[in-house]
Order: C-alpha cells, then structure tokens, then sequence
C-alpha cells in the first residue's frame, strides 16, 4: 500500500490540528450564552405562562481513539463535537412541566441532541435563541399535560415539588488539551496486544485507547455560569477464547487515567495482558457451574460493582417517588440496612484512591452544582439520598450528584462510591469465616468472587426488583483450602435479601472504575470497596454461544500450534 | 433561470487486463493480495462441514477507509471528524449456480446482517490470514445453514420457472492508476466556513450549516472464478442547508451540494458560496409566497427539478432482481406488494415514444463535463457495459447484477452496493426537444386545454439527502416525498408568481408516458446511491413537460412562529 505511511503521518497531524482549530475560541463563551439567556427570559416573561428557570449547558467533547487486536491496528478516529442542552421550566417550583406523568402515560420524548458550534457570537446566539423558542413552546404543551395529569390521578405519596432552590455558582476552569499522539497510541496498541498473537487459543482480540476531553459550560437564570474541563483517557482490553463444549469466554480489562503517560503504563499493562492470557487459558479447562446457594466472598472489585448496582442506583433521589420506581429505601430511613461496621459514602470531590484515579470525581454537576459528600449509610444506618434539584419529601435540596449525558434529562446519579469498614478482617481472616460458614451451611464449598465485569439491576415495579451481575473470575474454596476456578456463573438476588446476608468485610480495598448507563445515558463512575463476606449468595448458569469452533486450523503458523479445535485434545 | 450545473467530476481510470495473473500495486498490497489469495485456496480445497457441501465459490473485497468531515454553522465550527479504517467483506456460495444460499431471507437463522470485519492497516501477513480464515469460517457457516433453509422452504412452495441463483461471466480484471487521499480538517474547515458564513446576516434563516466531507477509499476484489480489480477512488462533497418557516408557519428548508471525486475539483468556493446564498436568499423570499392547495394539470419540470424527479421515480426502477424465496409467507407476499412494475413491462412501452433512456457508465465525459456515474468495474467484479434500456418508448432491458432473473440471465455490471443494481451514467435522449420559450408556450396551451390561467413550473425539487443536513432534524430519519421547493405559477403574459413548496402526489410509472415534450438542452445531474457511499449515478436529462400530473401543498404542521426576535434582528449582520 504505497500511501499508507503518508497517510498515517497525516491523521497525527490532523489531531494538533483539530485541536487548534477547537482551542482558543471561548473566552467569551459563557458570556455570550449569559447574554443570550437573559434576553430570552425577559422576552418570555411577557407570555401568559413565562419560564421560570432557564439553563444552557454546552458539551464539547474532543476525542482520539485507537483501535486493533492480536498486534496490529485496525482503525483510528479523532474528532471534536458540541451539543447543547436547554432544560426550560413553566410553573413554578412545586408543579412544573418537568414533571413525570402519574397516569400511566408515556414519557417517551427521543430529541437528537441538538449540535452547536462556538466561535462567534451569531452563531452561537443564533442557536440558543432557536432551541429556547423551541423548548418553550414543548415545555408548555408538556405543562399542560402535567396538569391534567395532576387532576386526574390520585395525589401521589411523595407531596415535595418538581425543583428546588441551589446557590448559584461562578467557577471557570481552564480548558484542558487532548493530549493524543496516535503514532504512539498505535505503538502500544501492537506492544499491548502482541502477546495475544502468540496465544493459541486466544480466538479474539481487541483493543482501543480513546483520549477524551470533556468540556462544559453552564449558565443559569439563578446567575451560575460555570466552565468545567476534564480529561478522561481510557484503554479497553478484550481477549475471548472457547471451551471445548463451545462456551465463549471472555475477560475484558478497562484502564483509565487522566493523562496518556498514567494510562500507558507498559509494566502494568503488560502485568494484566499476562494474566488475562492465563485466565483464559485456565477457564477454558475450568468445570461449569452448577446452581448454587451459600456463602460466598466478594473482592474488592467485586463488591464494587455489587454496591453500585444493587445498593446505589437505589440510592438515587429519583427513585424514591417515580410512580414506576421500586422505591426500594423511601420508607427506610434511620433503619438499618447493612451490619453497624458498614457505612457507604458517595464522594464526587475525591481525585484519587491511593494511586488510583477515580473516574467519578467531579466539582460541578450537571445542574450546576458543587459536587458534595453524601454519608448515605452510616454504621449500617441509611441516612440520605444522592439528590439532583428535584426534591424529595425530607430531601428539599441538591447535593450535586444531577447528572447526565449530553441528549438526556438531568436525573441523581452516582459518583465515587466508597464503602468503609469498621473493624475490618484481614482477607485471610474473611477466608476462614467464609470456611467456617460453609461447614455450618453443610454446603460443599463457598464462591470467592474475583473480578466483575458489569452487572445490571432492575428497580421498577413492573419487573422484578432483582439485579444480576456477571462475574467472571470465581473459585470455589474447599473446606481443605483448595481452589478451583469454574465457568459460566451469574450472581442473581434480590437487594433487601442480599444486603441482609453481608457479615464483615475485609482491609483489602480496590477501586472499580467504569461507565454507568442509565436514563440520563452515560456518566463515568467509581466504587472503592473491600473484600466482603456475604452468608448466602444465588448464582445462576451463565447464557452463553454453542456454536462450534472454526472449521480448519489456524492458519497462522507458532510453535506448537495445533489448532483451536484441537488444542483441548492435546 | 439560468442554467445552473451542478459540478461534474470523475477521474479517469484506466482499465488493464493483466495478462498472466494478478499482481497488487505495492508490496503491502502484494503481501494482502497473497493472504486473500492463500486462505482462498486454503478454504476451495478444505473447508467443508461433514455431510454439507463445500464452497463452490468465494469473494473477498477489501476496502481501506480514508474520511474526514467538519461542519460549520454561520462561520464558526460545530464539529469535525476523521476516521481511517479497513474492512473485509466475504462472499461464500455453497449449493451449485442453479441452486445456492443466495436469494434468501431466512427469518429462521438468527442472524441478520452482512458479514463486515476489521483487518489490519498495515502488511501483517499472519494477521490478514487470521482475520479473513474467521470471517471465511463465519461466512460459510452461515452459507450452509441458509441452503438448508432455502432448500426446507422450496419443498413447501410452487415456484415456476424458479431462474438460476448465479449467473455465468467471463472473467474480469481491473487495476486502477490513480490514487486519492482525503483533506485534512483544516484544509476542509476553510472551505466550510466560507461556506456557512454565506448565511450570516440572515435573520430569517432560523438554521444553517455547512459541511463538508472527503473520502478516500481503496478497494480490491478478489474471487474464486479469477475475477479481480483493486483501485482507489475519492468523494469531495460540500452541502449547504436552510431552514425557515413561511409567514404562516410551514416548516420550509432547501440544500444545495457539490460532488467531485477529488476536492480539487469542486467549483470555486464564491462560486459555491454565492450559490448557497441564492438559495437562502430563494428560500426567505417564499416565507410570503402563494399557498396553493392542490394542482391538476401541466407540469413542466425544469431542469434540476426533471432530474430529481427521475432520480426518485425512476432509478429505482431499472434494476432487475429475482424475487427473494422466504421462509416467512409474510415477507413473500409483502414483498410481491413492493416488486418493480418495470419486471412485467419488458418490451412494453413505458415512455412516450419520442423518448429513450441508455445507461452508459462507460463514459467518462459528456459535452466535456466529467461524469461521476463512471465506473469500470461493479461490486461483484463485472465490468459496466452500455445498456440501452428504453427505446422510442419501450423498455427493452433493466439493469442487473449476477443474480438472474427470469428475463435477464447475465449480468450488466450494475451491482453498486446495493441490493438492487443500479445505473451509472443515465442519458434520457429525445428525437427532438424544444427550446425553453416553446417549452412554456407549450404549457400554457395545455393549461387552456385544461382551463386553467396558468401553468406550474417546478425549478427545483428537494434533494432528500440535503434534509439530512439539518442540524435540528427531529427525526434521525426523515419521511414523505421531498417537497418541490421552487416552483411558479407561469401566466401567458411572461409573468410568474411563486407557490409555497408542494409536492407530486400519486405518481405512478405510467404516468411517464404522458410526457408529451422536452427542452432541447440537457440538465448533467449527479446523485449518490446512498446516503454516504462514494457510488453516484449522473442523470443526463432534458427539461420534462407531463401533459397532468396531481400537485399538492406540502402541507404538514405549522407550529408558530418564533415568539420573540431573532438575536440579530435588525443588524446588518457580518
């Protein structure tokens, strides 16, 4: 391919260059928004149902990426995008258009996210003067059916308004750089995967490295105006193998940091690449999970995911008085909800754990404001909520946790979840009550639960209340200490049942970083938990592919290469 | 109205025949040549499940991606991209050419959805072979479970005169000479802001955007009959768009685009700009035109407006493909609904008689205009051929790819990415044509016949593929027939008066021979073939005058306008 060298060369160009053309244009962004802003409401107070809360929030992310498998890249992307979001009120703060229908009926309302470019002052007022009349003349059709629902469905339990009141805020941050060398992002793609070549029955590979610059800025008619930027540079590794019966194994492992030089740590990258390898390598011969009911130990990373799904979306404001929403916690405050050494605090002001970069720190939300820290369950006890600005009955305020990706309605959200242990065991310690357990259960052996890729929990009425979570590294643990990693296992249960059964945890703390998707889309979250040992646990069969393995061998030659077919033969 | 051309560019390929094999054009090209050509062989001698058939034939395509976009809104940057990407597409036939897996929508086999994978950008041998073995492996699985299927489903339906599932072609090879690569965003970035800025100083304009897009792409072909071609080939595009409302408050927008292969070769950015800026400026003027609720009578399509109508009721319509055998009744029968009226029309008369309709995607140039619908070889690896579709009236052959159907056994190098195959370059041609004068003198006659003052002249109708260009779309998908944006009513004393935008309603392909005249001088019109895709027809058509055809106000909602003043309102603007 005789451009393809001049062609490379080019893309590593166009990244400065891109970024050049995004920097430097916004130093009077805000106030040109501000201005822009002002003028629509007074204009609007002069209709018979004025606004009564305006807000303007502009996302810019600028963006890398670099992508391949098995050695080699397979693609590179770079680009710059900028959304506006408008969220316009009538009424007033206890009854607004906001409101989510009681009668039953759909809320659906899918709007593409609305692009807007910065730059000069026509284009950006131009915008925001089209998308507010625009959002007004929606927002009093949505008020109008919010009153008819008030009056014509029973009043609801939860009697707090649809907005509260917040300070309004001033705080400009210096817009950070995409720092993105993709000549070296490539370097160490094919560094990183390379070892996956080498791996017989490694049977896909893939792998991305994206670099993203998240740029916001917020205005207010409470007088906020705010610009906050933060980068976020992530690696994602994925490998698959097969087992002999045709399950498809997979192990993914996410790295993030806030520059590209904490996120391409060759030692450590190259650490979890070995071990994904031989994770693999040993799952494929691992026996398959049967059902299984008793006591098992979560790991830190684990336990992590375990809290932030099935105790923390729970947690959330909202859902304490959604008609729909489980409501799972409304009536439960000042009782105890887990063992009194527990307590589970959401802090989106902590940077770090240890060296570890939390993906959930923030100072701002998406409403504007600070991020604070919320002790929702102390010694065991719940005592709050995560609150955005739509109140809750004994919750009047925000505590900063409004989130959202751009496209989508504010909603509470999580940000670093810590859980702290009082009179914490030592692993070893929580080992041998976990032993102790599984004599006094009669069961054959307990579950040791190392790593969690993701999960997913239910809290609506309609479906059942219950979460499942999808590990993918678990050992059962024998009486006699003996380890053995099996296959092919959920983790399934029901919240109250599941928190009832949690004894102790242990000393060994360990940071979950990830992506949380709910209905205000995509927002970056942590959870910092220990080991914990938990009396009786559910698992259930993992869903998994039968389909056989490839037909011929590999074709790619290695020392010993048999096939994948015939490798479990051997 | 002057005659406003849209630009017109092709590069010029030159087609070699290779005498003893192939051979790629660099060394990495040669190293992923011998991959697709190992595994080939690898997968014609071995790959086979017990007790099912082997491949009988295999087709890779391998395209490298090169595009970069960047859109403007009134001067200042909205957002940009640049991707680079290679992908592998696999073609495994299992059965024989009278009966394979093709032709089939299995609604059984749990898989939807064409097989696209990721290779290597650069000359890794090992990992090209490892990529296309999976995908061959996949696609041959599929292949298999699909002819067991199609097989099951016959047995459970009469079809007569069921054609061939592949047809039988003589080999063709193809190397390309020229070579393409994309503008970067900042060379990009200074023509779109340009471009967007066109629309500064309108405050009537409630959005605009400019955006422009360059693609390089790279593309080599390989199959087990021997077929081969590899070449680049580019796309430049610069699209312009406008929305408003009229003073009573019907959404109303417009779009203009330029096409070439290479940026270098789209007209002047003024010449550009000051198209867009007519247009914004066409598109405020009809905030106060007349509405008109419906129209029966004369229509003469000028132009832009003839071409897009043809591009819309008429393209789709010449390609020829046997119909789907299912094994879902439903989707027979719906698709029998939706089947071409053209397949039953062969050497009937469609058009009036004093009309033809070639399609040559052999040509190059026309009246030294580049042609975009050019091109040498097909998706399938055929070469394109002239083909004489409709003369003096009568339809005389459809376009098709390498699936027979019961009237076409060979293919007319028409595969183009879509299912169904499509022209190149289309040249509607009359034995003889009127000059614009005669054309609306003709109108107005026949709109006496029909009791009317007046005739209606549509100028320009709007290009779907421009409504995607709006930034505040509520829909990711837009629907309904494109509205005729400009559009008069012509009086006999000279005078014209506009009409909000209407549309076409109920046309049928009938409705074609009741053209009764066309202008003297032909429109060179290009259209892409899908939304994105770098394969283009150009239409070479006269103006049209239908002797009836039913015209509707666009209609729809009319929300109000804008409550309070545009922010610029009153300025001068830039």
């Amino acid at each position: 391919m005789k451009n393809s060298k001049n062609r490379y060369v080019s893309l590593v160009v166009f990244s400065a260059v891109a970024l050049s053309i995004s920097h430097g244009l916004y130093a009077d962004t805000l106030t040109t928004m501000k201005e822009e802003l002002d003028r629509a409401f007074e204009a609007l107070q002069s209709q018979e149902v004025p606004p009564y809360f305006i807000s303007y929030e502009i996302t810019e992310d600028v963006t890398a990426s670099v992508s391949g498998g098995f050695g080699e890249v397979t693609s590179e992307s770079s680009g710059v995008t900028r959304f506006l979001d408008i969220d316009l009120r009538v009424g007033d703060y206890s009854l607004d258009n906001t409101r989510p229908r009681q009668g039953g009926g759909f809320n659906f309302s899918f709007e593409p996210p609305t692009p807007i470019s910065v730059g000069n002052d026509e284009a950006l007022k131009a915008t925001l003067w089209y998308r507010t009349d625009a959002k007004y003349k929606a927002a009093l059709t949505q008020f109008t059916n919010v009153q008819s629902d008030v009056q014509s469905t029973v009043e609801a339990d939860d009697k707090s308004g649809d907005f509260s009141n917040a300070p309004a805020s001033e705080y400009s941050m210096d817009r950070v750089e995409l720092v993105a060398d993709t000549s070296e992002w490539s370097e160490k793609l094919r560094q990183y995967t390379r070892p996956f070549a080498e791996a017989e029955f490694i049977q896909d590979n893939s792998a991305s490295i994206n670099g993203d610059v998240e740029t916001r800025w917020f205005v207010n008619t409470d007088g906020s105006k705010i610009r906050v930027s933060r980068p976020f540079y992530r690696m994602i590794i994925q490998a698959t193998t097969k087992a002999d019966d045709g399950m498809v194994l997979n192990l993914v492992k996410t790295f993030e940091a806030n520059s590209p030089e904490k996120l391409l740590d060759d030692e450590k990258v190259l650490l979890a690449v070995n071990s994904m390898i031989n994770n693999l390598e040993a799952l494929r011969v691992a026996p398959l999970v049967e059902p299984y009911t008793g006591p098992a130990i979560l790991s830190g990373r684990a336990s992590g995911v375990f809290f932030h799904e099935i105790l923390g979306h729970r947690l959330e404001g909202h859902r304490q008085k959604g008609a729909d929403e489980g409501q799972t916690f409304r009536k439960k405050i000042g009782q105890k909800v887990l063992p009194e050494t527990f307590s589970v605090v959401f802090d989106p002001n902590i940077p770090t754990y240890g060296d570890i970069e939390l993906s959930g720190t923030y100072m701002y939300d998406n409403e504007g404001v600070r991020g604070q820290r919320v002790v929702a369950i102390e010694n065991g006890v719940l005592k709050g909520f995560l609150m955005s600005r739509s109140p809750i009955e004994g919750y009047p305020e925000s505590n900063g946790h409004g989130r959202k990706n751009y496209g989508n309605s504010v909603v509470a959200r999580q940000s670093n979840l810590i859980v702290e242990v009082k009179d914490a065991y030592s692993p070893e310690e929580l080992e041998a009550m976990l032993l102790e357990r599984v004599k006094e259960q009669g069961t054959e052996f307990g579950l040791y639960f190392d790593d969690i890729t993701g999960g997913f929990t239910m809290t609506g009425r309609t479906m059942p209340n219950a979460f499942n979570v999808t590990p993918v590294m678990v050992y059962r643990l024998y009486p006699d200490g003996t380890k053995e990693l099996v296959r092919g296992v959920d983790l399934i249960g029901t919240p109250l049942t599941t928190f009832s059964r949690i004894e102790a945890g242990a000393t060994d703390f360990q940071v979950f970083n990830g992506m949380c998707g709910a209905e205000s889309g995509w927002v970056p979250v942590s959870a910092v938990s220990p080991s914990i040992l938990v009396t009786q646990i559910e698992v259930q069969k993992a869903d998994s592919s039968r389909d056989i393995p490839p037909i011929l061998p590999s074709p790619v030659s290695r020392p010993g290469d048999q096939s994948i077919r015939y490798v479990g033969e051997h | 109205m002057g005659r406003f051309r849209i630009q017109i560019c092709a590069l010029l390929f030159a087609s070699a025949t290779l005498a003893g094999g192939v051979h790629a054009q660099s060394d990495e090209d040669d190293v992923l040549l011998r991959a697709l050509q190992d595994e080939m062989a690898r997968t014609l001698s071995d790959l086979r499940l017990d007790l099912e058939p082997p491949p009988y034939f295999v087709a890779y395509t391998v395209s490298e991606s090169k595009s970069t976009n960047t859109t403007y809104v009134l001067g200042a940057h909205n957002g940009s991209n640049e991707s680079r990407g290679r992908f592998l597409s696999v073609v495994v036939r299992v059965g024989t050419p009278e009966l394979d897996n093709t032709n089939f929508t299995n609604f059984g086999g749990g898989f939807f959805g064409g097989s696209s994978n990721r290779v290597p950008l650069t000359a890794s041998y090992d990992e090209l072979r490892r990529v296309i073995w999976l995908a061959t492996d996949a696609a041959y699985k599929r292949a298999v479970a699909d002819l067991a299927a199609k097989k099951a489903a016959l047995e459970q339906q009469t079809i007569s005169d069921r054609p061939n599932d592949f047809s039988e072609e003589e080999t063709f090879t193809h190397m390309g000479d020229n070579s393409y690569d994309a503008l970067s965003i900042e060379e990009l970035s200074q023509i779109a802001q340009v471009l967007s800025s066109a629309f500064r100083g309108m405050p009537d304009l409630h959005a605009s955007v400019a955006r422009l897009t360059s693609v390089a792409n790279k593309r080599m072909y390989l199959d087990s009959e021997g077929n081969f071609s590899h070449y680049e080939t580019g796309l430049c595009t610069a699209s312009m768009y406008a929305r408003t409302q009229t003073l009573e408050g019907a959404g109303i927008s417009d779009g203009v685009s330029f096409y070439s292969r290479s940026c270098e070769d789209l007209p002047a950015i003024d010449e550009m700009k000051s198209s867009g800026q007519e247009m914004a400026m066409r598109l405020v003027a009809s905030r106060s035109a007349e509405a008109l609720d419906n129209y029966n009578g004369p229509v003469l399509l000028e132009e832009q407006a003839a071409a897009e109508f043809l591009s819309q009721n008429l393209i789709g319509r010449l390609g020829a493909e046997p119909s789907s055998i299912s094994n879902n009744p439903n989707y027979a029968a719906r698709q029998r609904n939706f089947a071409n009226p053209f397949l039953d029309r062969v050497n009937a008369r469609v058009f009036p008689r004093f009309l033809s309709v070639v399609n040559d995607p052999t040509l190059l140039e026309f009246e030294g205009n580049k042609l975009l619908g050019h091109y040498v070889v097909d998706n399938q690896g055929m070469p394109s051929r002239r083909v004489e579709l409709i003369s003096n009236g009568m339809l005389k052959a459809l376009l098709t790819s390498r699936s027979p159907t019961k009237s076409f056994e060979n293919s007319t190098g028409s595969s183009r990415g879509s299912s169904t195959p499509a022209p190149g370059n289309l040249f509607i041609e009359a034995k003889e044509g009127m000059s614009n004068e005669e054309l609306n003198e003709e109108l107005l006659t026949l709109a006496d016949e029909y009791g009317l003052e007046y005739g209606l002249v549509l100028r320009k109708i709007m290009n779907p593929r421009d409504a995607f260009q709006d930034p505040f779309r509520s829909s990711p998908f837009q629907s309904g027939s494109p509205p005729a944006l400009d559009l008069v009513k012509l009086y006999p004393d000279g005078s014209e008066v506009p009409v909000l935008p209407m549309t076409v309603s109920n046309f049928v392909v009938s409705f074609f021979k009741d053209i009764i005249a066309v202008s003297e001088d032909r429109f060179i019109y290009d259209v892409p073939l899908a939304t994105g895709g770098l394969n283009f027809a150009t239409i070479v058509t006269p103006s049209l005058l239908f002797e009836d055809l039913s015209m509707r106000s666009a209609g729809g909602a009319k929300p109000k306008l804008p409550l309070f003043p545009h922010p610029f309102a009153g300025e001068a603007g830039e």
